[in-house]
């Protein structure tokens, strides 16, 4: 099987003077054609250091990045340019920049002194254009665009530079809901049709395990991990990460939770959606579920109503609002 | 398929521009030959262009020694100036800089401060009237300039971040400031007075045979740009950008650098320090012409650039009157409030011009 990049005992780290300040040390891994990796991570552990010194701008302190079987730090400017395509966190603006021709920007390391765009450039442009379904924004200048529109159009830039691998600083920051979702399915779709190598640092975890190939794993106190997300959750390496006293990773659902001290039991009758967020709304202030406890919970259907039975006297209520106001008013929590 | 053609159309459009910015330019400089304070009919200027003898042999002598010379070096200065402008600008990102900030007036004014403030020590009473004055002021200026560039150009090597090589500009021409202050604090009115008519700027002074120096510098300035205008396309997206795009950053710079001392340091030597046309150009052109493409920038904005000055020339002139204004006066109160006008119209400057 083809690889597209390969670390080998690779170290990272600065260079203070003399002294040598290591952030991780002994990473071997590969990267595969097609494949969508995220990087995953607290603030301040390393991520940046890594995607810096995958990406060619930093010298590693030991070890080899290999690309073709050449050390990528051996590259000159443009041939690494050719190799790998950024998108970063950096805020652009560029004043009359049309979108084609913020596009175009990427052929850089292709053109001829002057910057002229061939007939190849050009059709070049145009595909990545309609692969990322962005020919209606084209002749729009550029600081017109929503962030959402405009991380499009600046991953089109990086495709249209046509490297093997693609290495995104947390493209998704700064983007609602819909365009995280549709920027990453977006990726995921590229990686496998284009079989581009995609690397991203994210901290959008729940999302990145929905999209990611593999998933790397930095943390302060443990070795770098990495594999099918999948795996790596059975494997209890995610719920090992991100296991705090009040917040914690819950391996069924595959999403974050706030762990609240659970103080007065329920019976909480019945099933489907609304027996779940009635559950949620109740977890959150300090309710559990445990059957056969005294007080009953019970949503009807018909009604659309909560029964509350306690000590024999019953009560209904209509919104979880309500249900939540009486039973504080009721019951000995808080 | 119908994608490209739609942006080809769009590439196609704003030809029109650049042969109407050249015929402005040929009627401005035609006009500025024929104003001034003697009145020559126009036919004779025509007259005198196609080579043939004017009526009066004075005339000629008005127009082909000074009227022309004159007119030559305000399209030469605009250009250069407007040029090195936008270079700075996209280069630090900021709608603020100028030819100047790197600190090349305040090195030349601090040659000339010296030659003209000291001079007096040494009994040499220099001004443009002698036959070695205006040399030595052009050499002044030179020294000075050239000093101040080579020690930006020296910490530019050392130093990583365009915005730390800016304040080091800011840096270095606060200091030679302070240098001419001390000087002209010691000096006698006379030499004050001489240093003070070199700052406010002059396009007279050049005869044909100091012409033959200006414009190669200019020429050569004016020519780095066309392998410079590729990576400011470039730096546009910003210097990590531009370098994850396989420019070298160091080799950009230092050609910037060199660009903007013969351009800017050419046009302060020649003339003396003219302000505005340098901030002001670019964004003037930006607004007439929005593209952000460099190699269609630095046309336009040299065309505007020399547009611009010619007509400050002119107004500087004060038609029909003996006198005349100081160029420096002149580009700034005109251009200021256009270029106030402009920036209101377009209500932003963040989307006008290439912060």
């Amino acid at each position: 099987m083809s690889v597209s990049m390969q670390a080998v005992d690779l170290e990272i780290g600065y260079k203070n003077g003399k002294n040598k300040i290591s952030i991780l040390s002994g990473l071997n891994f590969s990267l595969l054609p097609g494949e969508l990796v995220c990087l995953v991570g607290p603030n301040g552990v390393g991520k940046s250091t890594l995607l810096r010194t995958l990406a060619g701008v930093q010298s590693p302190l030991a070890g080899q990045v290999i690309m073709d079987g050449q050390s990528i730090h051996q590259l000159t400017p443009i041939q690494l340019a050719r190799k790998i395509s950024l998108v970063l966190t950096d805020k652009i603006s560029v004043g009359n920049l049309q979108v084609h021709e913020l596009v175009a920007l990427g052929r850089y390391p292709f053109t001829n002194w002057t910057g002229h765009l061939t007939e190849q450039d050009y059709e070049m442009v145009d595909k990545i254009i309609q692969l990322i379904g962005i020919g209606y924004l084209a002749k729009q200048t550029v600081h017109t665009l929503s962030d959402g529109q405009l991380q499009k159009v600046m991953i089109a830039r990086a495709l249209v530079q046509d490297g093997d691998l693609l290495i995104l600083d947390e493209p998704t920051a700064h983007l609602d809901i819909m365009n995280k979702v549709s920027v990453m399915k977006m990726l995921r779709q590229i990686a496998h049709e284009t079989q581009k190598t995609i690397l991203l640092a994210s901290h959008e975890i729940e999302l990145t395990l929905q999209v990611a190939d593999k998933l790397w794993l930095l943390d302060c106190s443990r070795p770098f991990t990495q594999g099918v997300p999948e795996d790596l959750i059975l494997k209890g390496a995610l719920s090992a990460m991100f296991d705090k006293d009040d917040f914690g990773f819950d391996m069924n659902s595959g999403r974050f939770k706030f762990s609240q001290p659970a103080m007065f039991p329920i019976h909480l009758q019945g099933e489907g959606q609304v027996r779940a967020w009635t559950l949620h709304a109740l977890e959150k202030v300090g309710f559990y579920h445990s059957e056969g406890a005294n007080v009953r919970i019970q949503y009807l259907p018909h009604s659309k109503k909560w029964l509350v039975e306690q000590k024999g006297k019953t009560n209904e209520l209509d919104t979880i609002e309500n249900l939540l106001i009486f039973l504080k008013q009721n019951l000995p929590i808080r | 398929m119908s994608q490209i053609l739609k942006i080809s159309a769009v590439r196609g459009k704003k030809r029109f521009i650049f042969p109407l910015m050249i015929l402005v330019l040929v009627g401005l400089f035609l006009l500025s030959i024929s104003l001034g304070s003697v009145r020559i009919p126009f036919a004779e200027i025509i007259n005198m262009l196609m080579g043939k003898s004017a009526e009066r042999a004075s005339w000629e002598i008005i127009v082909l020694e000074f009227r022309i010379p004159k007119a030559i070096t305000a399209i030469l200065a605009g250009a250069a100036l407007a040029v090195s402008g936008l270079q700075m600008q996209t280069f630090f990102r900021n709608p603020l800089a100028g030819p100047f900030v790197l600190g090349i007036s305040s090195g030349a004014s601090l040659g000339v401060a010296i030659l003209v403030l000291t001079g007096g020590l040494f009994g040499l009473g220099l001004t443009w009237d002698t036959a070695v004055g205006p040399w030595l002021l052009i050499i002044a200026a030179v020294a000075g300039a050239a000093t101040v560039m080579s020690l930006i150009l020296v910490t530019a090597i050392r130093i990583r971040d365009s915005m730390t090589l800016l304040i080091i500009g800011l840096m270095f021409g606060s200091a030679t400031g302070a240098i001419v202050s001390v000087l002209q604090y010691f000096s006698d009115a006379t030499q004050i007075q001489a240093f003070l008519i070199w700052t406010f700027g002059s396009l007279g002074n050049l005869s044909w045979y100091q012409l033959k120096v200006f414009f190669p510098v200019i020429f050569i300035g004016l020519l780095l740009c066309v392998f410079l205008a590729k990576p400011l396309n470039a730096l546009l997206l910003g210097e990590s950008y531009a370098k994850s795009m396989g420019m070298r950053l160091s080799r950009v710079r230092i050609g910037i650098i060199i660009s903007t001392c013969l351009l800017a340091g050419g046009v302060t030597a020649f003339c003396g320090p003219i302000a505005f046309i340098g901030i002001a150009v670019p964004h003037l052109t930006k607004a007439v012409l929005p593209v952000s493409d460099h190699r269609k920038l630095f046309p336009a904005v040299a065309l505007v650039g020399a547009v611009v000055l010619l007509i400050c020339d002119m107004v500087a002139q004060l038609p029909g009157s003996e006198q005349t204004l100081p160029i420096n006066a002149v580009t700034s109160l005109i251009g200021a409030p256009v270029v106030i006008w402009v920036i209101v119209r377009r209500r932003s400057i963040k989307n006008s011009m290439a912060l």
